[in-house]
């Protein structure tokens, strides 16, 4: 009953099923402003074609229009002449996801040139850029109706990487709108994960382009591309070997200032980026700790476990229990609990007025006290303190019941106070 | 898309990352864990912002929801969403800079002048700002997973705004899956299966999470706040948003308040308003429309402008400071602003009582509310079932799939609300000894002396209740009137106990009914 009512109080729903019967519009040339179009235009030619300012014709979109066309000239060049007159003259079939990849790769091409023609010219080739964007997304990720396609992912992704789009992709993504860059980041981030031929040809690409791992990590010092920059890094560092080359590179130590940054935004965003680093690849991040050891942690005490901000220490206290919890780190967990400095920080993160740190704290501190192998002088340095950490850990315990801290906690207490001075030097 | 254009020509202003650039002027709203202050930006002549501290340290959330939170806020440009102007941390408290909307959010103004709700083509303008942030967001891949009137703020020229991403997800995230747009419920890997919002504007799916939801729990919250917007407050709002309801549809019932809401039969709405907000309701998501097709309804045609909203709502209407402070008064240690309200009854020390399930919500166009459904496959009420007199109703069942039944009852319509009192079996008596217990406890508090709070009081006879409650815990109760209520309280403790293992095994039926019907619905 109510089934019909909303069918017929909806004259929508009729819409609707117009669009569903220009699938192909739908399916190609939809979203934003596009959208009005599929309905009006159901049997006109492409919305590109309908466009007074003419669609910048790629040779190989020519070549699918058939050669009759006298107003679309082939060439590279951008400046192709009016087309109006094609409007309605001949059905055109939609754009295949090539001819998309390639027209955004000719727009990026005159993006990237400096702007010497009219100004007026340019900003149309701009939106002609941010729609293709979009289009790219679109197949990429499907709509609200429909699903994406694998077959013309594999094929979006293929041409895409067969020439140098993603360079100009992310040198152009300055020049674009709020609205482009987003599409530009989700494209980015959609073709990292695309297989063709059950191969990941983003991380080949990514190998022989490695460069342009310095220019997304250099997004950080720039306030406007730092998020947009972050979340492409972020995508791309899922490659072991791409991850491999940031970890190995200078820029490894820059992520301990941009992580302080003022601006919140940007500083979380650096945050998470180091953290997917230290975390993703095991092996990549044993092998990296176990070389880099020594400046890392001296860094990653003084500058974050002992930042003057907040944030800044509560990510860094949880991050390196992360970091020295997971079992591939074990040799990096041994060292590191076997220093007196070390536990000096720590103890002192348990005094922090802060839950969260605390708790944090405690989770690396009784890997210190669990430690069989206790170095003397940090037995010694537990016995002394033996009645405060006593005292605090007495009414210590989380938000939340959690079975397995209290568990913790008591194999900690009953570690420290069955320690016993051993012959200390 | 011609804002696009706008935001990208103009550049964005960068305000000042350090805390002594602001000057606090005012606090106008508490949450569990933030305090929105207006402030004034010193370096920027003392324009006038609105600051929202969140408190990271006892907030629940963690840092990456945060983070994400504040990423989407900066990311989104559209005009009828509200944005940040920057964000950093002071202390353990993370500082976000927004636009101060100087008439604040719909629900604290219908809450201190418009108790009984908009007017109609009032609310036509505020819905349709609102759908145009929704539409923007959706196609954006955002759910905010929070639309409610406290989230839509007004500024001075009659401006809306769609606030409050503390709980927003895209669905372009990657951790919960590269995926496309899809909002049909079959794209299950498009899927978000965590829980957020508020209870009582929550779309069945989200409550029953195990079925996910989509882009589409947003058009239901539309729907109930549409529902606010028109009676004043939420539908079943008396009700206590309880742990119960998040577990299970297992809630309480309060008859009482459900007669109120007959008084406001004698409003009328236009056919166009319930049939759109109808559409919103429907419990199969897939046949709500979206926010898109939303637009084009007949009620959101001829609609009235901004400055509509400036003559009819904002003329004459307390500051946002004055309000909160008004508001203040009567919730002392309640929370405000409708915002994160969900303290459960522990205060109260009682354990949660099982009350008559509900098993679904049925939009009555009559009355324009939501009304409960019983179970009535459930054995123990067959043939009570027949007592609910709604009239015409999509029944619709929670639990994943649909069953639109058309149920007619032999009784003509002249009890709708009442008709729940109906329910007069032995748990229902069991609540109201809880009641009476609870309210000779707070007997000492004469709460008519506040004045300004009545209002708001008379909202509804549990939320009073809940106060009581937090008003003895706080004072720390009398010894020997708390020793009487334990007794009292373990005799119904007993007692209901019986009851509870009489109700458990047709519970567990039912639960592996609904599991079977759901496993079912995911096959097909």
């Amino acid at each position: 009953m109510q089934l019909i009512r909303n069918i017929t109080g909806n004259p929508e729903v009729t819409v609707l099923k117009e669009k569903r019967a220009a699938g192909v519009l739908d399916s190609f040339a939809k979203g934003g402003e596009n959208r009005r179009r599929a309905t009006i235009g159901i049997c006109a030619s492409k919305p590109r074609a309908e466009a007074p300012r003419a669609s910048a014709a790629t040779p190989a979109a020519v070549q699918r229009l058939s050669p009759p066309a006298p107003a679309a000239q082939p060439g590279p060049t951008l400046d192709s002449k009016p087309s109006t007159k094609m409007k309605g003259l001949f059905k055109s079939k939609p754009r295949t996801p090539v001819d998309v990849v390639r027209q955004t790769r000719e727009l990026l091409i005159f993006a990237g040139r400096a702007p010497d023609t009219r100004e007026t010219k340019r900003e149309e080739k701009m939106a002609e850029l941010s729609k293709n964007i979009r289009e790219l997304k679109q197949i990429l990720y499907g709509n609200s109706e429909s699903e994406p396609v694998s077959e013309a992912c594999a094929q979006l992704t293929q041409e895409f990487f067969r020439e140098n789009t993603l360079r100009l992709l992310i040198t152009c993504v300055p020049k674009l709108n709020l609205e482009a860059r987003k599409d530009a980041t989700q494209v980015v981030a959609n073709l990292q994960r695309q297989q063709v031929h059950s191969k990941l040809i983003a991380c080949e690409y990514l190998e022989k382009n490695i460069d342009l791992l310095d220019i997304l990590v250099s997004g950080y010092e720039n306030t406007d591309m730092a998020l947009h920059y972050g979340a492409m890094l972020r995508e791309c560092i899922r490659h072991q070997t791409v991850a491999k080359y940031v970890l190995e590179s200078q820029h490894m130590k820059k992520f301990f200032d941009f992580i302080q940054l003022p601006n919140f935004d940007i500083a979380a965003d650096a945050a998470a980026t180091f953290k997917e680093l230290l975390t993703r690849h095991k092996s990549t991040v044993a092998e990296f700790l176990s070389k880099n050891y020594e400046w890392f942690f001296a860094e990653y005490n003084s500058k974050l476990l002992e930042s003057s901000n907040y944030i800044t220490r509560r990510q860094a206290i949880k991050l390196l229990g992360d970091i020295l919890l997971d079992r591939s780190n074990s040799v990096v967990m041994t060292r590191y609990v076997s220093s007196r400095d070390n536990l000096r920080i720590l103890m002192n993160l348990l005094r922090e007025s802060s839950k969260s740190i605390q708790i944090e704290a405690f989770h690396v501190f009784k890997l210190f006290a669990a430690n069989q192998n206790k170095p003397p002088d940090i037995v010694g340095i537990l016995i002394t303190n033996r009645s405060k950490l006593l005292r605090l850990f007495a009414d210590f315990k989380p938000d939340k019941e959690n079975e397995q801290f209290e568990a913790d906690k008591a194999l900690v207490v009953k570690e420290i106070a069955a320690l016993e001075p051993r012959d200390r030097p | 898309m011609a804002h696009e254009q706008e935001e990208c020509s103009k550049k964005k202003i960068q305000y000042p990352l350090d805390s002594n650039s602001y000057k606090i002027l005012n606090e106008i709203g508490v949450g569990v864990s933030a305090i929105v202050y207006k402030a004034a930006c010193v370096p920027m002549n003392s324009s006038v912002v609105a600051i929202k501290a969140i408190d990271l340290d006892q907030s629940r959330t963690d840092l990456d929801t945060i983070r994400r939170e504040s990423k989407t806020m900066l990311l989104l440009s559209h005009p009828n969403i509200l944005n940040a102007h920057c964000s950093f941390t002071v202390d353990c408290r993370l500082w976000v800079v927004m636009p101060f909307m100087s008439g604040g959010s719909l629900q604290s103004i219908i809450s201190s002048s418009f108790p009984d709700g908009l007017s109609e083509p009032c609310i036509a303008v505020v819905l349709k700002e609102t759908l145009n942030a929704l539409s923007y967001l959706h196609k954006q891949g955002h759910l905010h997973r929070d639309i409610k009137a406290g989230n839509i703020l007004i500024d001075s020229n009659g401006s809306i705004k769609l606030a409050d991403f503390g709980v927003s997800a895209s669905i372009y995230e990657p951790n919960i899956g590269q995926g496309g747009w899809s909002s049909s419920s079959s794209a299950s890997r498009m899927m978000l299966t965590d829980m957020a919002g508020t209870p009582y504007w929550m779309a069945p799916e989200v409550i029953h999470s195990h079925t996910g939801y989509s882009l589409k729990a947003d058009i239901w919250s539309f729907g109930i706040t549409a529902l606010e917007l028109a009676h004043g407050r939420p539908p079943l709002s008396h009700l206590p948003p309880s742990k119960s309801l998040l577990m299970k549809i297992t809630k309480r019932l309060q008859l009482s308040d459900y007669e109120k809401s007959n008084n406001q039969k004698d409003k009328k709405f236009s056919k166009a308003f319930k049939d759109m907000v109808g559409s919103c309701l429907d419990h199969d998501p897939s046949k709500r429309p979206s926010a898109e097709k939303l637009l084009k309804h007949s009620f959101f045609r001829n609609c009235k402008g901004s400055d509509f909203l400036v003559k009819n709502v904002l003329s004459g209407l307390p500051t946002v400071e004055d309000r909160f402070r008004e508001t203040r008064i009567v919730h002392k240690n309640g929370s405000v602003d409708g915002e994160e309200e969900e303290d459960p009854e522990s205060d109260s020390g009682t354990p949660i009582v099982k009350q008559r399930r509900i098993s679904g919500w049925n939009f009555n166009e009559d009355v324009f509310e939501l009304d409960p459904v019983f179970p009535t496959e459930s054995r123990e009420k067959q043939s009570e079932s027949d007592n609910w007199d709604d009239n015409v109703v999509k029944q619709v069942r929670f639990g994943g799939e649909t069953i639109i039944q058309d149920q007619k009852s032999d009784n003509s319509s002249d009890s709708n609300s009442g008709s729940p009192g109906a329910a007069g079996d032995d748990q229902a008596e069991i609540e109201a000894g809880n009641i009476e217990i609870i309210e000779s406890g707070g007997g000492d508090f004469d709460r008519e002396t506040v004045v300004g709070g009545l209002m708001t009081l008379r909202r509804s006879l549990d939320e009073q209740r809940q106060q009581v409650g937090d008003m003895i815990a706080m004072f720390g109760g009398e010894v020997t009137r708390e020793d009487q209520l334990v007794q009292l309280i373990e005799r119904l403790r007993m007692e209901l106990e019986n009851e509870r293992q009489k109700n458990f095994e047709l519970e567990m039926e039912l639960e592996f009914l609904k599991l079977q019907i759901s496993g079912a619905c995911t096959d097909n």
